[in-house]
């Protein structure tokens, strides 16, 4: 009997002592963060993985565009739908959507940004490089959090434990500090090309956001009018205010000499909304990576992969009645931005034309996204121009050679008429150059996410909205999209929903 | 050759002269002989041994036996289930042996885990289901032949095509995302359980069956066990109840050679009424107007965008009956199955080998499914005291399915959704050989109609295969120290391994959308189990001791692996293997989980007197899936009888009631089924199209939860055994609270922390309930015998806390809006959506009567604005009904007279509501669909403005959840009905059984769709009782023969 017992007993024994190892887990199809973020490859890899979710369908591959472009009215939407008549409230689907996806991607640069310093690299210019990269990641993500949603946390280090997972919001001017602070950074460490090459970012692309961020400031909510002459300052640098279709040394950026360049010219689309036939006809490729592109978020049509999935490209949308007619008939950039001629192989007139679907399925689009252009600072150097000098010689020079890009069209067609080249007699104020200044940004950036933030900076909102013919739906709590009401409540006090809704 | 058959002689030589002088020595022995009966009946298979030595022999079919003995050894004559025999052979020759049954034996056992328990001991609660009420109808699956047998064990197949999963709830539902199924434990062996596993199974494929290797003839006896007391001894698998299946066994000295086939002829289904082409093409234009479109259906002819082609759309006026396209995927099926089982043994070594193959058609065109089988039960006494058990059994099907989910489909039909759904939304219009979907892709506006997708010809042009193939090992080497004490050493080993193989050709909308595709998943699993336990019995005059103490280890993995190809530029009828021709194959996908199951167990059963009964209970289990410091945990369980019928002053009530006893059991049990590493803080690969090509990078993926642990489950059972009249009538009740807490569960956390959710534990869930047995032997006459049986079951389901400050969450499933909600004080499969009120009129406009989203036009749906704020929004959905039966009932009678037989089962749920997500196609305003008759017969127009159903619009207000798409749910089914006539050759064993059954005979409902017992969503507790494309049940005429000899 007293040997059962040890029996028994040694066979428990053995299998406590031996078997407990057994029940350590080991994932071997994920990768533990304990045993990552320790060498230079592990860091070019975490931050390739933030510019995948930067570029993920949550942001700028499909579900940011819905915020910053539709409810601007750039496309012609039916009565009821929400975003004609701009009824989202607090459980709309893109809040919690922009909120997750972008703190997700701060968590992972924070995560990144953490450990980088510690690392040995083979050069420190590429240990810059993904560090300049991750600093502009992150104050794109903070730059469209504020603008979205106000008043945000602000997380800059990574969540170490649940108990740091929700802090109090910060105030929209110490978001735009981080911000500014970020870019700063980022404009001392980076090179003019990033040795990562195309779709990271580079000297040029942290300066020129900087020149927008200050612009950003200057203007509404925060009103921070000290911040023209940053902007002006900062702009400088990078656009040549003597020429203004060229950059300022170093930088080698310039305007394409045809607009459609920087879009791909789709003939026949293989899948859309708007019809498909079974395979894509391309007549010209964009230029992507061109001598425009300031900041281009890269994406490449890949088998069963996410790639880019505008919903232009998708929903065969088509232009909104305002913006078929602000358009003078004759500018060469509105048959590139939608169907003009009845024949079109492409769809029915007025159909958006710009992001056409170059894929077979609505998500894996090879289309880059224009984040930042050169025509871009060109216009705020007129723009900080005017607000700082008024409409001197440099302002209108600027704002010109955006014209001058779009009447001479096609590449070997004969000049246009239109657009004609602004004059004092156009504008002797600073209001008036104001007014011709914001015209053009409607029809250089028509369908590229620039209006709806533009009008809210420059407190044109509501004018904007009258003037689309929808007065009814103006509200003043437009300037700011609702907080995800679910983490206003998971924030347990930490966040105040925005005033309206 | 020569050589060796010399070798050969010479060794029988030697062999003689052994045998000889064997004879020699044992001259002194004579030959016994004589016969072995019981009642006068020849016994045979009976064990003679001379007792202190290996002589022995067995008694043949009359029942002879012949042995040699010394004149003074004794005779030790056994039989299972008789008094063993001790006899002084005393110098006779011929002795002859009367053995009688024993009580002991005679009466019932429990399968408990690591044992049997005899019922009159049992504490705790089950239910059991043995091989003569398996055999009262033919059947291929093990699940149809339990189900309605047993109370407060709700089994429902969530699909009814061949080979589809079943769903097993065992005293209703516990957990949240922790799993609902139950513990299978086959032959002592836990399976272990897929419910992590099926839910990673890709792109909603039907969840596996865990009793799908398993065939009904091979099975014993099926047990339950249900409550705290007995499930205890799998500790931290047995919150959701344990079924032990034990097959049959060879008997020594019973030869058995059966052969068995049976012929099932399913009917098809009922039909839906649609509407007619005409009716059809009349709706749409409307529909189309309603929207301020152009009629769609106007006789013009329509060309593709670059004009090459055209079709035309007729007027309705041109158009008849059409095509029904239930009548045209649908068919009669036939299964057939033979099995061959042939068992036998003697004393030292006994087995059972069978095969099996069977063939099912399916009622929907294209499918068949195909499985064989294979068992061989071994057990030997290899001496005095080992003994092995040797179990295999291999099992592998080949499935034909009809596509693969029905699940969903999209506007324009893009997704590989299910034919039955396509066979209610095609238009009536469009004829079976025409494919227009792809000239529909080329017109200029595609978006605006749908309902042109073929089903017949997606159908004939998809492949859709599932292979699953079974193996299950185990062997059990027992030691037995002496009569008391066994050591068992178990090890057994299960392998799976399943494969989805589909391929759309370009006849296929989805294929001519991907321009041929074909995706390809498969899973291996390996199951190793290692069991160690004592085994310790002791009977006294007074007292009953049954100890058992063990360990155990089990380790699973599961290799998964994943395909997805599209673009071959090749036409082919089967592009599943020319994988290097298509032109974008997406990255490969590899997967691999592992978990680790250690504990060590014990129980102890005492009783005294035979009436005073103990049960105590003890599991600790280790899971690997658990949090660091949290991966112990003990279940403890203690269970209590009273055995009042044996006492004295029960004597006078005795002639009336023969048994009484109280039980009483209280314990904890676990739950673990979740996916392994979620405990854990992971990164993980994100793919993405970037610059030229493909990028990888690594991201955060979950973080870490340092708590992570068990589900606990406690339950408090009362029950109640009366016997009556000897035992002729049973009845068992039983009243159990169970409340099961740390529910293992996806916890919201601020997302600004990078996270979105943890697995976590919190809530609670109860569970009450009422169960009641009853069975008994109405008549029981030589010639005529009437049994019955009858089982009642009522189950109260509480989320009685849904964690700190969660009042409640909302679960979807479909494409709808969602369509349950959790809430606090609510139950698990309540429904929530919108409560209509008729239809909103021109007085409701000008009323400003509140509508969604300032929508409004006549005809379509009012809703209530419950809360009063002006405005329809979330917050005016009520509780529209629930998923889950109040009570459930199963009735069987069985008739006998003489050679006959006629057994019957109904079984009947009560009390539950369905949602009925296939009148979201035509009826409620979906972008497409095919109106039914009886929508038509009273729909909104502006001449009909008094209508139930609404006007015809296309993705409306009308198509959310909402209490026109709740119906009752309650039914009682005539599941069988059997008749079976048995024959015997005269002087011969050979034994003949011939039945013809029908199942689902009649079924009393009030429910619209095909059959309510749907279960849309697999075994989803989120979200049950939706029912969406599901493969109807049709009735089903089997007739079977079966012979013995």
């Amino acid at each position: 009997m007293k040997n059962i017992i040890y029996l028994t007993l040694t066979l428990f024994l053995f299998c406590l002592t031996s078997c407990e190892d057994e029940l350590n887990e080991v994932p071997l199809t994920t990768i533990s963060p304990n045993n990552f973020y320790q060498s230079q490859s592990d860091l070019e890899l975490a931050t390739l993985g933030a510019i995948g979710l930067h570029s993920s369908l949550d942001l700028y591959s499909w579900g940011i565009h819905y915020a910053q472009t539709w409810p601007a009215g750039d496309y012609k939407r039916g009565p009821g739908d929400p975003w004609e008549n701009l009824s989202f409230e607090s459980n709309w689907f893109f809040s919690s959507l922009l909120w997750d996806a972008n703190y997700k991607l701060i968590n992972n640069v924070n995560l990144a940004l953490d450990r980088i310093d510690g690392i040995e690299f083979e050069s420190e210019e590429k240990k810059d490089a993904l560090k300049g990269e991750l600093l502009f990641l992150r104050a794109v993500s903070y730059f469209d959090l504020v603008r979205l949603f106000g008043k945000v946390p602000l997380h800059l280090s990574p969540t170490v434990d649940l108990a740091g997972s929700s802090l109090p919001e910060s105030e929209i001017a110490e978001v735009y500090e981080a911000i500014v602070d970020d870019l700063k950074m980022a404009e001392t460490i980076l090179g003019l090309e990033n040795p990562y090459g195309n779709g990271y970012a580079t000297k040029g692309s942290a300066t020129g956001l900087l020149a927008k961020i200050y612009i950003f400031m200057a203007g509404h909510p925060l009103k921070d009018t000290s911040k023209w002459a940053l902007a002006l300052e900062q702009v400088k640098k990078i656009v040549d205010s003597n020429n203004p279709s060229i950059s300022a040394s170093p930088y080698n950026y310039s305007l394409e000499p045809d607009f459609q360049n920087l879009f791909y010219l789709v003939v026949s689309p293989a899948f859309s909304g708007s019809g498909g036939t079974g395979s894509v006809t391309i007549g010209q490729p964009a230029n992507e990576n061109g001598p425009e592109a300031v900041y281009e978020i890269n994406f490449d049509q890949t088998p069963g992969l996410i790639s880019s999935a505008f919903p232009t490209s998708v929903s065969g949308l088509l232009i909104n009645d305002w913006l078929r007619t602000y358009f003078e008939d004759d500018d060469y950039r509105k048959q590139v931005t939608m169907v003009t001629t009845n024949t079109d192989p492409l769809g029915s007139l007025f159909l958006e034309k710009k992001f056409q679907s170059t894929g077979s399925t609505w998500n894996d689009n090879s289309n880059n996204w224009t984040y930042l252009r050169f025509a871009n600072l060109i216009l705020y150097l007129a723009e900080a121009e005017n607000e700082v000098n008024g409409p001197t010689q440099i302002a209108f020079d600027a704002l010109n050679a955006v014209r001058e890009r779009a009447r001479k069209g096609k590449n070997g067609e004969p000049e246009r008429a239109t657009p004609a080249d602004y004059t004092t007699t156009d504008a002797s104020t600073k209001e008036e150059f104001r007014q011709l200044l914001y015209r053009e940004r409607v029809l250089e950036f028509a369908c590229e996410g620039e209006n709806w933030f533009d009008w809210i900076r420059t407190e044109r909102l509501e004018e904007m909205i009258n003037f689309q013919g929808r007065p009814q739906y103006y509200k003043p709590r437009l300037e700011f999209f609702p907080k995800p009401q679910a983490q206003i409540t998971l924030g347990n006090g930490n966040l105040t929903q925005n005033t309206g809704y | 050759m020569k050589i060796i058959g010399k070798f050969k002689e010479k060794k029988s030589h030697i062999l003689f002269y052994f045998l000889f002088l064997l004879s020699f020595i044992a001259s002194a022995q004579n030959t016994i002989s004589g016969t072995v009966k019981s009642k006068g009946l020849p016994l045979p298979g009976t064990s003679i041994i001379v007792k202190g030595t290996n002589a022995g022999t067995v008694s043949d079919f009359d029942g002879n036996y012949e042995i040699k003995a010394n004149s003074d050894d004794i005779l030790v004559i056994s039989f299972l289930g008789y008094k063993t025999i001790e006899e002084n052979i005393n110098g006779r020759r011929e002795i002859n042996f009367n053995l009688e049954q024993s009580q002991e034996e005679l009466s019932e056992v429990v399968l408990v885990g690591y044992g049997t328990v005899k019922k009159s001991d049992f504490t705790g609660s089950s239910s059991k289901v043995t091989s003569s009420e398996l055999q009262e109808f033919p059947t291929t699956n093990l699940e149809n032949a339990i189900q309605g047998r047993m109370a407060g064990v709700n089994i429902t197949s969530t699909s009814s095509e061949p080979g589809g999963g079943i769903n097993i709830q065992v005293r209703g539902a516990t957990s949240l995302s922790g799993g609902n199924q139950p513990l299978y434990v086959i032959d002592g062996v836990p399976q272990f359980n897929d419910a992590s596993r099926s839910a990673e199974e890709i792109n909603g494929f039907a969840p596996t069956n865990a009793l799908a290797s398993l065939n009904p003839n091979d099975i014993e006896s099926v047990e339950v066990l249900k409550d705290a007391s007995s499930a205890a001894i799998y500790g931290s698998r047995g919150a959701n109840g344990v079924i032990i299946i034990k097959t049959k066994k060879g008997k020594a000295g019973e030869s058995n050679i059966t052969f068995n086939t049976f012929t099932t002829f399913a009917e098809r289904p009922k039909s839906i009424p649609l509407a007619t082409a005409r009716e059809f093409a009349t709706h749409i234009n409307l529909a189309n107007t309603n929207l301020g479109g152009e009629p769609y259906y106007n006789g013009d002819e329509r060309f593709t965008v670059d004009g090459l082609q055209s079709v035309v759309f007729p007027s309705p006026e041109e158009l008849g009956e059409g095509t029904d396209w239930q009548r045209e995927i649908f068919r009669p099926a036939v299964t057939s199955n033979y099995q061959l089982t042939a068992s036998g043994g003697n004393s030292s070594v006994r087995y059972l080998i069978s095969g099996n193959y069977l063939t099912d058609e399916g009622v929907v065109k294209f499918s068949k499914y195909r499985k064989g089988a294979f068992r061989l039960n071994l057990d030997a006494n290899l001496n005095k005291r080992f003994k092995a058990v040797v179990n295999l059994n291999y099992s592998a099907d080949l499935n034909d399915r009809a596509e693969s989910t029905n699940q969903s489909t999209t506007p324009g039909g893009l997704s590989p959704s299910g034919s039955i759904l396509k066979s209610l939304i095609t238009s009536p219009a469009l004829s079976t050989d025409n494919q227009l979907y792809q000239v529909f892709l080329l017109l200029p506006d595609r978006g605006s109609s749908s309902g042109l997708l073929n089903p017949l010809l997606d159908l004939e042009n998809t492949i859709n295969q599932r292979r699953y193939n079974i193996f299950q090992g185990s062997m059990d080497l027992i030691y037995k120290f002496n009569d008391n004490l066994n050591f068992t050493v178990r090890t057994a080993y299960n392998r799976t391994f399943s494969a989805n193989d589909s391929y759309w050709n370009n006849l296929t909308a989805f294929g001519f959308d991907a321009r041929q595709r074909t995706f390809q998943s498969d899973w291996r699993t390996n199951s190793y189990i290692n069991e160690n336990f004592l085994t310790y019995n002791k009977n006294t005059e007074d007292f009953n001791v049954n100890v058992v103490v063990g360990n155990t280890f089990q380790k699973e993995n599961a290799r998964g692996a994943v395909l997805n190809a599209e673009n071959l530029s090749i036409p082919t009828d089967n592009g599943l293997y020319l994988i290097p021709l298509y032109q974008n194959i997406s990255i490969p996908q590899r997967n691999f989980v592992e978990s680790t199951l250690i504990s060590g167990f014990a129980r102890g059963s005492f009783s005294y007197k035979g009436r005073y009964l103990l049960t105590l209970t003890g599991r600790a289990d280790a899971s690997s899936k658990f949090a660091e410091n949290k991966k112990w945990a003990f279940f403890p369980s203690v269970g209590l009888g009273w055995t009042f019928s044996s006492e004295s002053f029960f004597e006078k009530l005795r002639k009336v009631v023969s048994t009484g006893k109280f039980r009483f059991s209280y314990g904890t049990s676990g739950n673990q089924a979740i996916s392994p590493f979620q405990s854990l803080s992971t990164l993980a690969p994100l793919n993405f199209g970037f610059r030229n090509g493909q990028a990888t990078g690594i991201v955060t993926n979950t973080s870490e939860n340092k708590d992570l642990t068990w589900e606990t489950t406690t339950q408090i059972d009362y029950g109640l055994d009366l016997s009556f009249l000897s035992n002729r009538f049973n009845l068992t009740m039983d009243l159990y609270e169970k409340e099961t807490e740390d529910l293992l569960q996806a916890k919201d956390i601020p997302s600004e922390s990078g996270f979105n959710s943890i697995l976590s534990n919190f809530g609670t869930i109860k569970n009450t309930g009422f169960e009641i047995s009853l069975s008994g032997k109405i008549i029981n006459k030589d010639n005529f015998g009437w049994d019955f049986a009858f089982n009642y079951a009522r189950n109260e389901n509480e989320i009685v806390d849904l964690g700190e400050g969660v009042e409640f969450y909302n679960a979807q499933n479909g494409q709808a809006d969602y369509t349950h909600r959790l809430r606090v004080g609510g139950q698990l499969g309540d429904f929530w959506g919108y409560e209509t009120d008729g239809l909103l009129t021109a007085e409701d406009i000008t009323n400003g009567a509140p509508t969604f989203g300032g929508s409004t036009f006549e005809g379509d749906l009012k809703f209530k604005d419950t809360d009063g704020d002006g405005a329809i929004t979330d917050d005016d959905k009520v509780l529209l009904g629930n998923a889950f039966p109040e009570f459930t009932i199963g009735i069987s009678n069985n008739f006998r007279f003489k050679n006959w037989e006629l057994n019957s089962l109904l079984v009947g749920n009560f009390g539950n509501e369905i949602l009925n997500q296939n009148l979201l196609y035509g009826t409620y305003g979906s972008f497409f669909g095919v109106p039914t008759q009886e929508y038509l017969s009273d729909f909104w127009t502006p001449e009909n403005t008094d209508a139930f159903y609404p006007r015809p619009s296309a993705g409306a207000v009308n198509n959310v959840t909402s209490d026109r798409l709740i119906e009752d749910g309650s039914f009682l089914r005539i599941k069988t009905l059997s008749l079976i006539y048995n024959y015997k050759l005269p002087n011969s064993k050979t034994k003949f059984r011939f039945s013809l059954t029908a199942q689902n005979l009649y079924t009393f409902s009030n429910y619209s769709g095909y059959d309510p017992e749907v279960s849309g969503y697999g075994q989803s507790v989120l979200t049950p009782g939706i029912d969406v494309g599901s493969y109807p049940r049709t009735r089903l005429w089997t007739i079977g023969a079966e012979v013995q000899f």
